[in-house]
């Protein structure tokens, strides 16, 4: 998919542990870890809204475009 | 949905009960049928008569033959435990917390093949061996029936448990 997430990035630059972020957004490690790795088929706004929220960026900073 | 918990868990314990009631009968009786223990007769072993454990008192009465005593008694008793073990199964689908599952699949999968063949093929061998009533050949027919809907449920639940795989791949 084109469409990439950089919260992994994000979690580094914010020295913050996947477990922590996935407990203050109120979303399982695993559903995170499906977002992280790009199984995911979609990402809700609420969650998007929660990852920007706790992690003090933009939708752009965890969303990226990279053309196939 | 909540109302729909409430009725399949009932549904289900009646159904299971009823399963194990006709199980339980049908292997009771071959065993009283085997043995001799707990068995009567009457007219010069025209008929035969299960007792309840213990007592002289009749609790199944049927032909002393042996197409009778397989295909109208045995094979009725046994065939109906197991079709009320899978429907206690089918309810038992519905008051998980999902219902869209693979077990809810492979459930309607095996209610809907024992309906749809099972009837039928115990009727024709019976033909073979003894006389058929009318109202058996009625009852595989309602049970094809049975049957057919389980095959569109089962179709529905395959549809549903794809949709949740993608629904849940939605973060």
């Amino acid at each position: 998919m084109p469409i990439i997430i950089n919260v992994d990035v994000m979690l580094a630059k914010r020295k913050m542990q996947s477990k922590e972020l996935a407990e203050k957004i109120g979303i399982t490690t695993v559903n995170l870890s499906i977002l992280k790795t790009g199984k995911a088929k979609g990402i809700r706004f609420d969650t998007l809204e929660a990852i920007c929220k706790v992690l003090n960026c933009q939708p752009g900073d965890v969303l990226e475009y990279v053309e196939e | 949905m909540n109302k729909v918990k409430i009725i399949s868990r009932i549904l289900f314990y009646i159904t299971r009960v009823l399963a194990f009631f006709y199980l339980f009968t049908a292997a009771y009786s071959l065993f009283a049928l085997v043995t001799g223990v707990f068995l009567g007769f009457r007219e010069n072993k025209k008929y035969f008569h299960v007792m309840y454990p213990f007592t002289e008192k009749p609790f199944l009465n049927g032909d002393y033959n042996m197409s009778y005593i397989i295909f109208d008694f045995l094979l009725v008793l046994g065939l109906y435990g197991l079709f009320f073990l899978l429907a206690s199964n089918i309810f038992k689908v519905f008051f998980q917390p999902k219902l869209f599952t693979e077990f809810g699949i492979r459930q309607l999968r095996y209610f809907y093949w024992a309906n749809l063949f099972l009837p039928g093929l115990t009727i024709f061998f019976a033909s073979i061996f003894a006389e058929v009533e009318d109202m058996a050949v009625i009852l595989v027919i309602l049970h094809f029936i049975l049957g057919i809907f389980a095959y569109f449920f089962a179709a529905i639940f395959r549809q549903g448990l794809q949709l949740q795989k993608e629904q849940d791949l939605f973060i």
